[in-house]
């Protein structure tokens, strides 16, 4: 066999550095039993410096998933409880006047964190929404006359319930395109939920102590942004988007009237970092379209807008996904 | 008691007349008109029911002054329980002279005897005209155009529809001679290779097309598993080409040895490598996975009996509708020239009638 040095050199690094990745996963288990693709989304989140929308019925440990990933990294982490009378001076800080020094000074939120858990996102009003999902995409956040950098990493994790929609305030679909996945979580297996059921009554917790530093994040991303994504991969990412905006261009005519938009080329963007992400998960230097389609269910499922048609004949984003993925010729 | 029986025969004879009777009665509906004005003679004929009759036949006149105008079917109405009927019959008479007319007994013929209604008569008299008031003289009026009636032209109207068709064929028929080419244009299929067999020619492409080196790996792989995915959609029937290499070893476990797929578990892997990850090949491991993907479709081909395959091969759906269309235009041909050609003479006929 001939080698292809550059991409065996990486395959090397990746294998060197990416053996956190087991850690993170073993050390998630012990804590969260099954929601395998929960776990591997967090990862990819945190990868490819990508924000994650959880959602899913309460009691699917979304909350926990995430305060343990937070645990098992040496970084600060806060978390906000969205409920309908936070301010957004709540979330990012305000200025507050001392009495002793005679003038203002900034007094950070909790948004000034490494790891930021905004749970039940949706029960805060839009201005509040705004506010956070300001910070997610500038990545700082001014108070008063000062601008404030947020600590790197920087990972939003959000959750919000399907169900209970009175009171709430769904996110727009501009806002929710901040997010790089959207996470749909599912009730655990039947034998998961024995396993659940037989950790949770025998009582005492494990502690959870941090295995990684802020460093190794920042490292491991670096690795990441180096993964191989050849054209094809990249043409095959564009096809689909591009079949979420016209699928009768991808023999896909019966969803036309089913999508009122799709994909933006933030799509693309996310779809590669996430493929790249999961190749890297995988310990795999490059990627192939295998990782494209593994992912591209939570990068797009929030960014294809549904028609009233869609919504009267029941169709849904993941369906729509799941057909083009059947239809766009694999590389 | 001669008596008693002349009286009998007197009332039996009487009976017998009035059974027989036949009266005729005519009247007009107005005694009095303007010149120019019209007006209806009714004449009514009773007789006994199977009798014969023969009402009067104007051809234009009555009278010397008193024109007939058009004469109503009779309308017959049975009277005395169908013993009897009543046959009565319309003229419409004007005049167009001034003057006291006597309208003489008109007669009717029943059973070929004359019978005979009472007579009437008609006066005629012209419009006063005021001599002192000449600015209210009108003149004579246009001869006024006759009305635009449908029916008339409804025929000539939708033949010349008909006509249009006849037109785009003749254009067509043109430029078919023009160009001097068939009227319908004959495909002959060829016959279509089974799936191993277009897999087996695609992969002999690709052996002698070119010499590969390793820099072209990336093209040559593309094409070796094209040609297998191809092969397995067509072999298989799913949809191999919109799979992942890993998705098309998960079908095939189903239905194939999983020890049996190594090779070609072993093929896809080098081709993601190569396709994805900037690996190069050496030729030999090029000839490698050809003989290891040879040998994958010559186990897994489906042999064709040969008597088949000199069969015409069967038409795909876009084959067979344009065969249908073509025989759907041959008929069409044909019965439009046939409609087009007595369209044309219903058309000449209907515009002749009308002009002349």
């Amino acid at each position: 066999m001939a080698e292809a040095i550059d991409i065996r050199e990486l395959n090397e690094r990746i294998e060197r550095h990416s053996a956190f990745v087991t850690n993170l996963v073993t050390g998630m288990n012990q804590q969260i039993i099954g929601q395998k693709h929960l776990i591997e989304s967090l990862l990819i989140g945190l990868l490819s410096d990508g924000h994650v929308l959880l959602e899913g019925v309460p009691g699917l440990a979304k909350t926990k998933a995430i305060k343990t990933l937070a645990s098992l990294i040496d970084a600060q982490f806060s978390r906000i409880q969205f409920t309908p009378d936070l301010l957004p001076a709540d979330i990012i800080g305000t200025m507050i006047y001392s009495q002793q020094d005679g003038k203002f000074v900034s007094k950070k939120g909790p948004v000034f964190a490494n790891f930021v858990l905004a749970d039940e996102i949706n029960r805060a009003p839009a201005k509040v929404q705004s506010a956070l999902l300001e910070a997610m995409q500038e990545r700082q956040v001014t108070l008063g006359n000062e601008t404030f950098l947020l600590p790197k990493p920087f990972l939003v994790l959000a959750t919000q319930n399907p169900i209970e929609q009175e009171g709430t305030y769904p996110l727009p679909e501009a806002q929710v395109d901040r997010f790089m996945l959207k996470v749909i979580i599912d009730y655990p297996k039947l034998e998961e939920e024995k396993l659940i059921i037989r950790q949770n009554i025998a009582g005492g917790k494990s502690e959870v102590r941090p295995i990684l530093r802020t460093q190794d994040i920042t490292e491991a991303r670096e690795i990441v942004r180096q993964v191989y994504l050849d054209e094809k991969i990249e043409q095959y990412i564009a096809d689909i988007v591009f079949a979420t905006r016209y699928p009768e261009k991808y023999g896909l005519k019966e969803l036309k009237d089913y999508i009122s938009f799709g994909g933006s080329p933030r799509a693309s963007i996310n779809l590669a970092l996430a493929s790249r992400a999961y190749a890297f998960i995988k310990r795999r230097g490059y990627v192939i379209p295998e990782d494209v389609r593994a992912v591209a269910h939570d990068v797009l499922r929030h960014r294809i807008g549904l028609s009233y048609e869609a919504e009267a004949s029941n169709v849904t984003s993941e369906e729509i996904i799941s057909k083009i993925l059947n239809s766009v010729e694999v590389p | 008691m001669n008596k008693k029986y002349l009286i009998l025969l007197l009332l039996f004879s009487i009976s017998m007349m009035a059974s027989a009777q036949v009266t005729v009665d005519a009247s007009i509906d107005t005694l009095l008109i303007r010149v120019g004005e019209q007006t209806k003679i009714h004449l009514q004929v009773s007789m006994d029911a199977g009798a014969n009759y023969d009402f009067p036949q104007f051809k234009d006149t009555i009278v010397a002054g008193v024109e007939c105008l058009e004469v109503s079917e009779p309308s017959v109405t049975e009277l005395n329980d169908g013993k009897r009927i009543l046959v009565s019959k319309d003229y419409l008479v004007t005049s167009f002279d001034s003057g006291h007319y006597f309208l003489p007994p008109l007669e009717v013929l029943v059973d070929q005897k004359p019978y005979v209604s009472k007579s009437l008569s008609l006066k005629v008299f012209s419009v006063d005209v005021d001599v002192t008031k000449p600015n209210e003289f009108f003149g004579p009026k246009d001869v006024m155009d006759a009305p635009f009636e449908w029916e008339d032209w409804a025929l000539i109207f939708w033949l010349s529809i008909l006509l249009i068709p006849m037109i785009g064929l003749c254009a067509y028929l043109v430029i078919r001679f023009r160009d001097n080419k068939p009227i319908i244009r004959h495909i002959k299929l060829a016959p279509k290779l089974p799936p191993h067999q277009k897999a087996m020619n695609e992969i002999q492409a690709i052996k002698s097309e070119k010499r590969w080196t390793p820099e072209d790996s990336k093209e040559y792989y593309t094409r070796l598993t094209d040609a297998l995915r191809n092969y397995i959609k067509d072999r298989y029937g799913f949809n191999a080409t919109e799979m992942t290499s890993s998705e098309i070893i998960e079908h095939l476990t189903s239905e194939k040895d999983e020890k049996a797929l190594d090779e070609l578990r072993q093929l896809f892997q080098t081709a993601d490598l190569v396709k994805f990850a900037k690996y190069y090949t050496q030729i030999n491991e090029n000839d490698m996975n050809l003989v290891n993907a040879v040998e994958f479709i010559n186990q897994t081909k489906v042999e064709v009996d040969p008597a088949e395959l000199n069969k015409e091969q069967e038409m795909t759906v876009e084959e067979k509708r344009s065969r249908a269309v073509k025989f759907s235009l041959l008929a069409g041909i044909i019965i439009l020239s046939i409609l087009s050609v007595v369209a044309i003479g219903c058309i000449g006929k209907e515009i002749y009638e009308l002009c002349f």
